[in-house]
């Protein structure tokens, strides 16, 4: 019986030792990569919560965390309120985004000019952006001199150095910056419609509404779809450009920028303080929300993972 | 004469802004003029920031204290050729330790990320091996349950690794298990495997299927994507702010410079640094926006 001697089934089953080779040389690297940078690191940082500095076991981050929190004026109730209010205006302009790369889809006039422009806020440096938006909204510039004389101040305010607006300045900021929405993978996901379909509901006379609800919108539902869970699963990163507007002053603190000053304030002394224990505690606690969150999310939009093809 | 009518021909159709009006109905074109207008001001504002920066560049740094928004009286273009020698920060760092640090970061890092990723794509894609079919969900479950405060541990890892404030930094970015693997992962599934079969009766091994056949065809999606990444790290500071402050990029000099600009303000020189430095991402993107916009897509298409 030929399927019973040891000696053909080797034959039909050899080992390929370079198909091994190759694959260990394709894996290798990212998984090791994974399990230190992702796996350990996370770990350590759970565990990092439940100690202090000295690495003696300890409730005390957790409890700093909610004393902190109970105050109203604390940072990170701050933080947490405008992180919120910052998503909401994500949430409201995401439609807005799809339709900048839809009518640039739609090629209307100097379409091509305002793909290459839109860019631009991302291709300049960020701090670069950021320093001349200072200046435009700064007591030299219109915008701060016509509020002062709106509101009847009497002197022109310093709109990011004053509690009362700086918040609307970073939102401005946002809106203003963000205007294009992510054009890469819009622009990408409108190209790959079939010409064909648009075509023939032209030729069955539909109307350009008509084509935009019941041929595009619904042929783009799955990365619609896709971008929304996305953006709830990271509803606690959501922030302006706060850190070099503001560094978080004036009332405008938003959790990654809180959490980012926690790191960039204490590089350096992270021996003698406690700081990353207590940022490991405190991200701890927005973990479990924002599992939470993305749990429930998950469990109404599964059929978005399903229905994705990238 | 022929040619000289043509190419007149060719030169009107090219300016002509309506072009794709021809088979539009009156609304349609209307909302299309309403909207170009309006993203017309957003385009305006965001080149009147590089506007801005070119004539602040040009100005002196009285100037443009006393008065941000005028012209300039004269004309300072030597600021440009400034900015190579005095864009210094207190720790020594010059312009050129800047410029090596953010092409080294952004190419390398972001190199060795995008072929490790690719690589690791390809594989868990066409082959099958213990664990393979696991990389997909495990990514989804990344993507989608992000993890907070964990930048303290992540320090103390790269400290008992010595890649603070190192060129060995770049290590970190070799990493398979992003965003970027479900766009390779589409790609290989979707790409057939004849050619790589017809490879192998000519007696090419895994290797050289992978690097001659598979990998090249993946080169448009990989260009693109590597470019997207390398405007993402060429502009970055934050990372980098902390990880790297001792090994300054371009932005960080530059945020550094301008907060040590309470001991000799140079505004002028700061400005002249920031067109400098944007010019080379604007011209790769300007070079390959196509590229770019047209091999990256999240989620595909219902049909």
């Amino acid at each position: 019986m030929p399927q019973n001697n040891p000696l053909i089934a080797q034959k039909k089953k050899p080992i390929n030792k370079m198909r091994i080779a190759f694959i260990l040389c394709c894996i290798t690297v990212p998984i090791l990569n994974w399990l230190i940078f992702y796996i350990y690191t996370n770990f350590s940082a759970f565990f990092m919560a439940f100690t202090n500095k000295d690495g003696v076991p300890s409730f005390d981050n957790f409890i700093r965390f909610f004393d902190e929190f109970r105050l109203e004026t604390s940072d990170i109730r701050i933080a947490l309120k405008n992180t919120f209010i910052t998503f909401g205006i994500i949430l409201v302009s995401f439609p807005f985004k799809i339709l900048v790369s839809y009518f640039i889809y739609k090629k209307i006039p100097m379409y091509n000019f305002f793909r290459i422009v839109f860019f631009f806020p991302t291709i300049i440096f960020s701090v670069a952006v950021t320093m001349v938006f200072t200046r435009l909204v700064g007591v030299q510039g219109e915008l701060a001199q016509w509020i002062g004389e709106s509101l009847g101040l009497g002197y022109t305010p310093e709109l990011l150095g004053d509690s009362r607006f700086a918040n609307y300045v970073v939102w401005a900021n946002l809106i203003w910056i963000s205007f294009p929405g992510d054009l890469i993978i819009w622009g990408g996901t409108f190209a790959r419609i079939p010409t064909e379909v648009l075509e023939s509901g032209r030729i069955d006379g539909v109307n350009w509404w008509g084509e935009f609800t019941r041929i595009t919108l619904p042929m783009v539902w799955p990365t619609v779809g896709l971008q929304m869970v996305l953006m709830f699963c990271g509803i606690f990163s959501a922030s302006g450009n706060v850190f070099l507007l503001t560094k978080g002053m004036y009332g405008t603190m938003t959790l990654s920028c809180w959490m980012y000053l926690q790191m960039y304030n204490n590089v350096g002394n992270q021996d003698t303080s406690n700081v990353f224990n207590y940022l490991s505690a405190v991200g701890l606690v927005i973990t479990v929300i924002a599992v939470t969150i993305s749990l429930l999310i998950r469990r109404f939009t599964d059929k978005v993972f399903d229905e994705v093809e990238f | 004469m022929k040619q000289q009518v043509a190419t007149q021909n060719r030169l009107r159709w090219h300016f002509d802004p309506f072009k794709n009006f021809r088979r539009k109905a009156p609304m349609e074109v209307i909302i299309h003029i309403a909207v170009a207008i309006l993203f017309m001001a957003v385009a305006l504002s965001y080149l009147y920031i590089f506007f801005w920066a070119v004539m602040a560049a040009v100005r002196t740094h009285t100037e443009i204290v006393m008065e941000p928004f005028a012209l300039p009286v004269e004309w300072h273009w030597e600021h440009f050729a400034e900015v190579f020698e005095k864009l210094t920060l207190s720790n020594g760092a010059d312009f050129w330790d800047m410029l090596f640090n953010s092409l080294y970061f952004s190419v390398c890092a972001v190199g060795l990320q995008q072929f490790t990723t690719v690589t690791f794509a390809y594989c868990c894609t066409k082959y099958k091996f213990p664990g393979s079919s696991l990389v997909y969900p495990i990514i989804i479950v990344m993507i989608t349950l992000p993890l907070y405060g964990t930048s303290g541990a992540m320090y103390e890892v790269l400290k008992a690794f010595g890649m603070i404030d190192s060129y060995t930094h770049i290590f970190v970015s070799a990493s398979g298990f992003s965003a970027t693997y479900l766009y390779y992962a589409a790609y290989f599934k979707n790409l057939s495997w004849t050619y790589a079969e017809a490879a192998m009766i000519d007696g090419a091994n895994d290797f050289q299927i992978y690097l001659k056949v598979m990998f090249p065809q993946a080169l448009p999606i990989f260009s693109a994507l590597y470019l997207t990444g390398w405007l993402g790290v060429w502009n970055s500071y934050d990372s980098a702010l902390i990880y790297l402050p001792n090994l300054p990029t371009l932005p960080v000099g530059i945020y550094q410079f301008n907060t040590e600009m309470i001991y000799r303000a140079r505004l002028d020189i700061l400005f002249a640094a920031c067109v400098i430095i944007s010019i080379p991402a604007i011209i790769l993107f300007v070079a390959f926006n196509k590229l770019i916009t047209s091999n990256v897509s999240l989620g595909g298409i219902k049909g």
